[in-house]
Parts: structure tokens; C-alpha cells; sequence
């Protein structure tokens, strides 16, 4: 048998439709439900079942067993296509973070091969928790109203696409951004952070068969390495490196010393000077090291393809207004670049007047060009 | 229905190796002894062989006899399909029908038994070939002057870079650093740069499918050594503004570089030389019509514009008019030097030579067909509805993509129904990219047929072909491309 784990986050989504911009604070929530706001995630939920069962033939639906939790945050959904999932925990009227995390735990524990989930962000943030290092694949069933994290498939389609490609072998697993948002101060001082990676599956055919025109397709850790080698060439003496988070700087950091794998590190002469800063340890660092070129190595992060302002708040508009533009490096595989495009936030806007482009290190011998925020 | 032969050997396998039908002591020919008379006059004949040449262990070959050989690649040949058979509509790859006549004539006894080391005197004709052939391709690509040695197109590009790379230098004492390639560029471009030690910066494709006028402007520098084209470019999407494209690159001191992918769409009507290009490639196994086999023999020749010739490798071909015959000039003080040993794919030469006699005035119509064939395909998987193609004003390629089916799915499929599949997920910028270039010699017929299986994709396909689904990352990743590399792998070879 085939283990596959699905849990759904009902509330995810409701914060969209009802102003929340997300679902994070219960009472509000509960607000929500009763001013009766429709669910979102369980018809996202639906939609994947519906197209999962609609690729799979019978006969190879004998050999999956889905483990879910209780209610909406699964067993429902999973019933109504005549599915018998092995379900835990209780129904409850109001599900919590706890529960997904718990059904995480029951996943791992009856060993899934691959974990579903839907809905956002949050959701994303509280499976990376549970999974406490374990590196279990994961798809994102978009069902949530931020999804600035890497993991997310393009649409519930997309999400049984991937997961059928998953169960035949046809996919490799790429290390994706989880982007964690404080909901509390979402308005007033968002604070958008790259809090860790999970294991996401992309299809072969295109990350790995290489097509007649082609060069020949690398893995992405290689490219991240070949990436990681031509900037520490590239690096010169006595200049300041501040080195952004993400899955593609985290390459370069490891290369260079120590890190931090979620934070901004900072870097003289081939050593690490400082770890984790935040903005204000940034400004100081800044002004500590006037007299010296200061260059600030960034990728893009997550599924939405932020440069600046989601998973790198670190680097604010000040810190970036100090640096300056022209001393930013750009490293990305070409995987992140598939889109086209890169988006930097609102309050970075000013800084690319009239910039519609931005040149970014994609391998060893390769820059691209790619647009600014379309 | 189409079934391609499936030659089983045992229950699990089919045609085996022909390694693996060898067994001790079996033979082919039974060699006659050497005649007492001979032997008596010289001696054992082995003797004749130096002894630093003869060989101290018999070459490992399969022992098997001679219907066995026969039979073994007849076989195979029924299990394998190629453009013989049927449409090989493989996106910028021209897999257009190869004449026998050119066949022919490059089996002549004069043209296999001439060796290049033979003086210059005695291969006149052969020499004759190569000097009027380089010639036509001046004359069809508005180019200064030509060289033949580059074995296929990326060879080409190697050699053409090497040539502005050392102009640059020698000329102007510069040492830029940066090749500008367009996203929808073959691979073969960033990679050829790369090798002849250029950074290179790829810029992205406009709403029409050309290049980003903006963006080309923003990345042009005193660092840009050339900027390589494609034009018609893999979208199947004329450059339009190449002429403006020219100006840009030159204006900044860069060269422009042409890649001959795609000439069969423009030969006889446009002109690469006269849009601005100073180096070119062409693949005489694409628009020449050689084969293309098992990734070679190709033939890569590039032109150049007058300022670069001398750069060109050595030897050239020149014609003295005192003493009327051709000769080899290796007398250029500049050149880069040889690129491969003597003068080139020289059979290769002569079937594309072979080619433009025989098509004379007509091979402006090879141009006009291929666009139009591409065009009359395109437009009948639009109105099926089953396809979308993003580009739409194409010469002689399009790029569609499925709407109901994996890009893969639809290739495997084809395969079931006797037609060969195009080229698919290049260029990476059309989702679930399939690239289709008919070219001119396939009848109206054979395109409604490749229609008809593009609009009728089955299920977990292949399985009317030889060999059914392969594990084709498995055969990208870890491939075994000889007897020897499987005897090493599969451990039992000591």
C-alpha cells in the first residue's frame, strides 16, 4: 500500500472573503463562521480529489491509502468521493493549529510516503513545525489567502497532477521556502520571514529530461552549487557580503561558513561577522563598516517569486536605501525563474524607477535578464 | 493500425545485442591460406607488419556468422524509424527527406578511396568540390568568405567564437566577457560560449515572440563581445528587427553571431550577411539535406565577413589561376589554427554539394514549402481546438501546446500511430512546449495523417512500438552507450 497523508485546514481561506487576509486569530474566525462566510479549503479539497481520482485509474486506487484527520479537515471530503481513509483525532466545530499539527504527527508516525495539505501560509508553517526536521515530501493545495511559501502547487489541479506523478516516480524533490506571517501585526508591521524548507515534489519531464535543444538538465542542488562557486569566486577582499535567506543563498552560505539557515548572515574576508541580524543590526553593521564596499546577495523566495519584501523583511527599505541597488546581487535557479519575472514590494517600488529589468546569476556561466514586478 | 515489428528473442527480451548472440568458435568467413608460391616468394605475410603494430591479444569482437549479422540488423533496421518512413517533425532540427542521389555519388570509389594525406596534385576534384561549394554558401548567405572544417552547428559556434574572440583581441587588444543569447536560443548557444570562455547573459523574448528591444538595449555594454541569433529564431518567429538589433550590438563594439538552425526557412530569400551578421553557422545535415545520424556525421561550415577571414582555421582552400589548380594555404599568420583534422566531413561536403546542384533555382521554393507546410499544420490544430500556439506568425516551425494532455503524453502517443514526435518542452518558455517543424518535403497527405494522430492521443502510450514507455530519466541520468560501459556496470567485467 501506498501511504499518502491529507489534511485539510477548513478555516484557511476565510480570512480572504471576510477581510482577515488570513485565519490565524480563533475569535475572529469563529466571527467569520457565523456571519457565514462559505469555507474555502474544503472545495479546494474537493477540486483535488475530483481531478486526483479523474487521472488515477481504479485499479491503482486500490494500491493508495489516504490517512486523514477527522471532519472537514479531511474524512469529509475523502468520503464524499467513496474513499475510506484511515482517519484520526475527533470532530471538532472549530478546528486549531493544533489539530493539523497533530494529524501531522499520526502521518509521520504510520509512515506516509507523502504529505497533502490545504490551505495557506499558516497551514504550510504548522506542518513544517510538526514535521520537526523530518524531510517527508509535501504539496500545498492552495486553499488559504497568503501563499507567499514555495509550496504550493498552482492550482488544486495541478496539486493531483503532481501527486500522481509523485506515485509513479516521476518526480524530484526540490527544497522550497516556508514563508511565515504574524498575523496579529499584519497591518501595522508585517514582518513576512523565510522560517524554514520542506521537501516539495516537481514534475521530471520538466526539471529533468533534457529535450533534444537543451544542455543537459541538472539536479537543483547542482545548479545552487554551481551557483555558489562562481560568486565566492567572484568575491573580492575587504567588502561587507550581506547574504539574504532562501534555498539558493543557503547553498552559498554553507559554502562560505557559518549561517543561519533561515536569517540575513553577514560576511568579511571568506568569514562570517554576524548571524541572524535584524534590520536595526543591519543598519549598525552598515555604519560600523562605512569605509568599506558593502554588497547585498539576495534570491527569490517562495511561490510568488518576492525578491524583496516577503521572507526577506530583514532587508527593509532602509537597509536596501544604504546598500544601494547597483551593489544588490541577484542568485536564483533557473526553476525559480521559470515565471519570468520577479516581485519586489510596494515600499521597494521607488527604487526601481525605471528599472524594468534585473540581471540574475542562474548558473556558473549564466546570468538572465528577468522583469521587475510586471 | 500501426504495429512496428517487435523481433522477440526469449520470453523477455527482444533482439538482443549482437554481443550477446556471440558464441565461442563460431565464424563468418573461413580466410584462405596464403598460397605456397606467395609464402615461398615472401615469407610469412604476418611478418610484413611491423611488430610494434601487431596486436598481442585478439580484439574482442562477437563471433557470430555472417546470416546472423544479417539478420541481427535487419532487424533492428524493421524496429527503428526514420524519414524514410514518415514525417520526422522535429522543431529545429530540419529532418527533411535525403536524396539518393546524394547517397550515391558520396559512395563513389573516387570519394572513399581519396585519403587527405594524398598530395594536393592527385585530389584536384575533391579539392574543386570543397572551393566551389564554400563558394554557393557565400552566395546564400550574402557572407565574405567560408570554412568547411567544423564537423557540426555547435562546432561551428565553438569556431566562431573563437574567431571574434581573437579578433577582438588581436584587433582591437580587448578582452570582453559577456555573449548575449535570447531565451528561445538551442542550448548548444550558452554552451559553446561558455567553452570559449565567455560569461553568458540571457534576455528575454518580447510579447511576439522576439527578442526585447528594452532589454537587449539595457545589457549591451562595453563588455559584449557577441550577441548569437537564431533567426527565424525556435519559436518559428521572424527577427524582424534584426536590422536594429545589428545596430545595437555594433554600436557597443560587439559582433553578431548567426545560427544556421533555422535557414531552411529564409534560404534563397533573405540573406543573413545582409542583416547585420558577421560570423554564421550552417548544419548542412539540417537545410543541406545530409542525415543526421546517431549525433553525427553533421557539418557545421561558418562564414565570416571580410574583416574576419584571416582569423579562419587553417588550411584554406584557394584556386591559382597561373598554374589553374587548387591548392592548400596554411599561410595566414592570424588564423586560430585547426579546429579538426584536415578539411572537414568531406562525404558530408559533397551530398549537401551534391544537394544545391540538384535543386538549383528551385531551393528558393524549399523556403516558400517548409512555411507553408508549417503554416497549413498550425492553423488545422488551432481549428481543432485542441492545441494553443502563443506565436502565431510562424515561417517554417511552430510551438503548440496541448490543452488536454502532458506535452509527453501526446509525443508517446504519436509514437503508437507510426509518426515520430516533435521536438517537446523546448524552448522552455511556451508551457508544455511542442515544436513542430514539418519541412517541405512531407505531401499533404502525410501532414493530415501527423494531424490526425496529434488529435486522437491515447492513453498509456507507447504500446504498438518495438520497445514500449522507457525510463527516460533513468537513460538521461545513468546511461549506457556501449557493450563495454554495460560490462562495467552490471559488474562482470574484470
Amino acid at each position: 500500500m501506498r501511504k499518502v497523508g491529507l489534511v485539510v485546514n477548513p478555516i484557511a481561506g476565510i480570512g480572504g472573503p471576510s477581510g482577515l487576509k488570513g485565519s490565524d486569530r480563533l475569535e475572529k474566525v469563529m466571527k467569520a463562521i457565523s456571519l457565514g462566510y462559505r469555507k474555502v479549503s474544503p472545495k479546494r479539497t474537493e477540486l483535488f480529489l475530483k481531478e486526483f481520482l479523474s487521472i488515477l485509474d481504479p485499479n491503482q486506487m486500490k494500491e493508495i491509502e489516504f490517512l486523514t484527520y477527522s471532519g472537514e479537515m479531511g474524512e469529509i471530503e475523502l468520503r464524499k468521493f467513496g474513499i475510506d481513509p484511515v482517519v484520526f483525532g475527533e470532530e471538532k466545530e472549530v478546528t486549531t493549529r493544533e489539530d493539523t499539527m497533530e494529524a501531522v504527527r499520526h502521518f509521520i508516525e504510520n509512515g506516509v510516503e507523502i504529505i497533502l495539505f490545504c490551505g495557506g501560509d499558516g497551514t504550510a508553517r504548522d506542518v513544517f513545525q510538526s514535521l520537526s526536521g523530518k524531510e517527508t515530501p509535501v504539496i500545498g493545495i492552495p486553499g488559504g489567502v497568503k501563499m507567499y511559501s514555495g509550496v504550493f502547487a498552482s492550482n488544486p489541479r495541478d496539486a493531483a497532477e503532481l501527486l500522481y506523478y509523485f506515485l509513479l516516480g516521476e518526480t524530484t524533490l526540490v527544497d522550497e521556502e516556508v514563508i511565515d506571517v504574524d498575523e496579529e501585526n499584519l497591518e501595522e508591521n508585517p514582518n513576512f520571514r523565510v522560517i524554514g524548507y520542506l521537501k516539495v515534489p516537481k514534475y521530471r519531464k520538466e526539471t529533468l529530461l533534457q529535450g533534444k535543444k537543451e544542455p543537459t538538465p541538472m539536479e537543483e542542488d547542482s545548479i545552487k552549487e554551481e551557483i555558489a562557486e562562481r560568486i565566492i569566486e567572484e568575491m573580492s577582499p575587504d567588502t561587507v557580503y550581506v547574504i539574504g535567506p532562501g534555498s539558493t543563498t543557503l547553498k552559498l552560505k554553507e559554502k562560505i561558513g557559518e549561517y543561519t539557515k533561515f536569517g540575513v548572515d553577514v560576511y568579511l574576508n571568506g568569514k562570517c561577522i554576524s548571524k541572524d541580524v535584524d534590520e536595526l543590526k543591519l543598519l549598525s553593521l552598515i555604519e560600523e563598516n562605512k569605509d568599506k564596499e558593502i554588497k547585498l546577495i539576495l534570491t527569490v523566495v517562495g511561490g510568488q517569486n518576492f525578491l524583496l519584501g516577503r521572507g526577506n523583511q530583514q532587508i527593509s527599505p532602509r537597509v536596501l536605501d544604504k546598500i544601494g541597488v547597483d551593489n544588490m546581487i541577484v542568485i536564483a535557479t533557473p526553476s525559480k525563474l521559470r515565471k519570468g519575472y520577479v516581485k519586489v514590494d510596494q515600499e521597494y517600488k521607488d527604487f526601481f524607477d525605471g528599472k524594468k529589468y534585473i540581471r540574475v546569476v542562474s548558473s556558473y556561466f549564466e546570468e538572465v535578464l528577468i522583469k521587475i514586478d510586471p | 493500425m500501426f504495429r512496428q515489428a517487435r523481433w522477440q528473442y526469449d520470453k523477455e527480451k527482444i533482439e538482443p545485442l549482437i554481443f550477446e548472440l556471440s558464441e565461442e568458435g563460431k565464424i563468418g568467413h573461413i580466410i584462405p591460406e596464403v598460397e605456397k608460391e606467395i609464402k615461398d616468394e615472401i615469407g610469412n605475410p604476418e611478418d610484413e607488419i611491423p611488430p610494434n603494430l601487431r596486436r598481442k591479444d585478439l580484439p574482442e569482437l562477437p563471433q557470430v556468422t555472417e546470416v546472423e549479422v544479417v539478420r541481427h540488423y535487419t532487424r533492428l533496421s524493421q524496429m527503428n524509424y526514420g524519414v524514410d518512413l514518415g514525417i520526422y517533425p522535429l522543431g529545429s532540427c530540419t529532418m527533411k527527406y535525403n536524396p539518393k542521389i546524394s547517397e550515391k555519388i558520396s559512395r563513389d570509389r573516387r570519394v572513399q578511396e581519396v585519403h587527405p594525406l594524398q598530395d594536393e596534385r592527385t585530389v584536384q576534384g575533391s579539392l574543386r568540390i570543397m572551393y566551389e561549394f564554400e563558394e554557393f554558401l557565400c552566395k546564400l548567405t550574402g557572407m565574405d568568405a567560408f570554412t568547411l572544417q567544423p564537423s557540426a552547428g555547435a562546432h561551428g559556434e565553438f569556431t566562431g567564437l573563437l574567431i571574434i574572440r581573437k579578433y577582438l583581441k588581436e584587433e582591437r587588444g580587448e578582452s570582453r566577457k559577456e555573449v548575449i543569447i535570447p531565451d528561445t536560443a538551442h542550448g548548444t548557444n550558452p554552451a559553446s560560449a561558455a567553452m570559449a570562455g565567455y560569461k553568458v547573459i540571457v534576455i528575454p523574448s518580447d510579447e511576439e515572440g522576439c527578442v526585447d528591444i528594452e532589454a537587449l538595449k539595457e545589457v549591451v555594454s562595453k563588455e559584449t563581445a557577441a550577441l548569437m541569433l537564431t533567426n527565424p529564431n525556435t519559436l518559428g518567429v521572424f527577427e524582424k528587427n534584426v536590422r536594429e538589433i545589428s545596430e545595437i550590438v555594433h554600436e557597443v563594439g560587439g559582433l553578431m553571431y548567426y545560427d544556421g538552425a533555422n535557414l531552411n526557412a529564409i534560404i534563397g530569400k533573405a540573406r543573413p550577411g545582409d542583416m547585420g551578421f558577421d560570423v554564421v553557422h550552417l548544419n548542412l545535415h539540417k537545410t543541406f539535406s545530409t542525415p543526421h545520424g546517431g549525433g553525427g556525421p553533421g557539418s557545421g561550415p561558418i562564414g565570416v565577413k571580410y574583416f574576419l577571414e584571416e582569423y579562419l582555421p587553417v588550411p584554406r582552400i584557394r584556386y591559382d589561376e597561373k598554374e589553374k589548380r587548387y591548392f592548400l594555404d596554411y599561410s595566414s599568420k592570424k588564423t586560430i589554427g585547426k579546429v579538426r583534422t584536415f578539411y572537414g566531413n568531406f562525404s558530408v561536403i559533397l551530398k549537401a554539394y551534391v544537394y544545391v546542384l540538384l535543386m538549383g533555382r528551385y531551393l528558393k521554393e524549399v523556403a516558400e514549402l517548409s512555411v507553408i507546410n508549417s503554416n497549413y499544420l498550425m492553423k488545422k490544430l488551432l481549428e481543432s481546438g485542441e492545441y494553443e500556439v502563443k506565436f502565431k506568425s510562424v515561417m517554417h516551425e511552430f510551438v503548440a501546446t496541448p490543452k488536454n494532455w502532458r506535452a509527453m503524453d501526446v509525443a508517446k502517443s504519436l509514437l503508437d500511430k507510426g509518426v515520430h514526435a516533435p521536438t517537446v518542452y523546448f524552448p522552455l518558455l511556451v508551457k508544455e512546449a511542442m515544436m513542430v517543424e514539418p519541412t517541405e518535403t512531407e505531401p499533404k497527405y502525410e501532414l493530415d495523417r501527423f494531424y490526425d494522430a496529434m488529435t486522437s492521443v491515447e492513453k498509456d502510450s507507447p504500446r504498438n512500438t518495438s520497445i514500449d514507455r522507457l525510463d527516460e530519466v533513468k537513460a538521461a541520468r545513468n546511461p549506457i552507450l556501449s557493450w563495454r560501459m554495460y560490462l562495467e556496470k552490471s559488474g562482470t567485467s574484470g
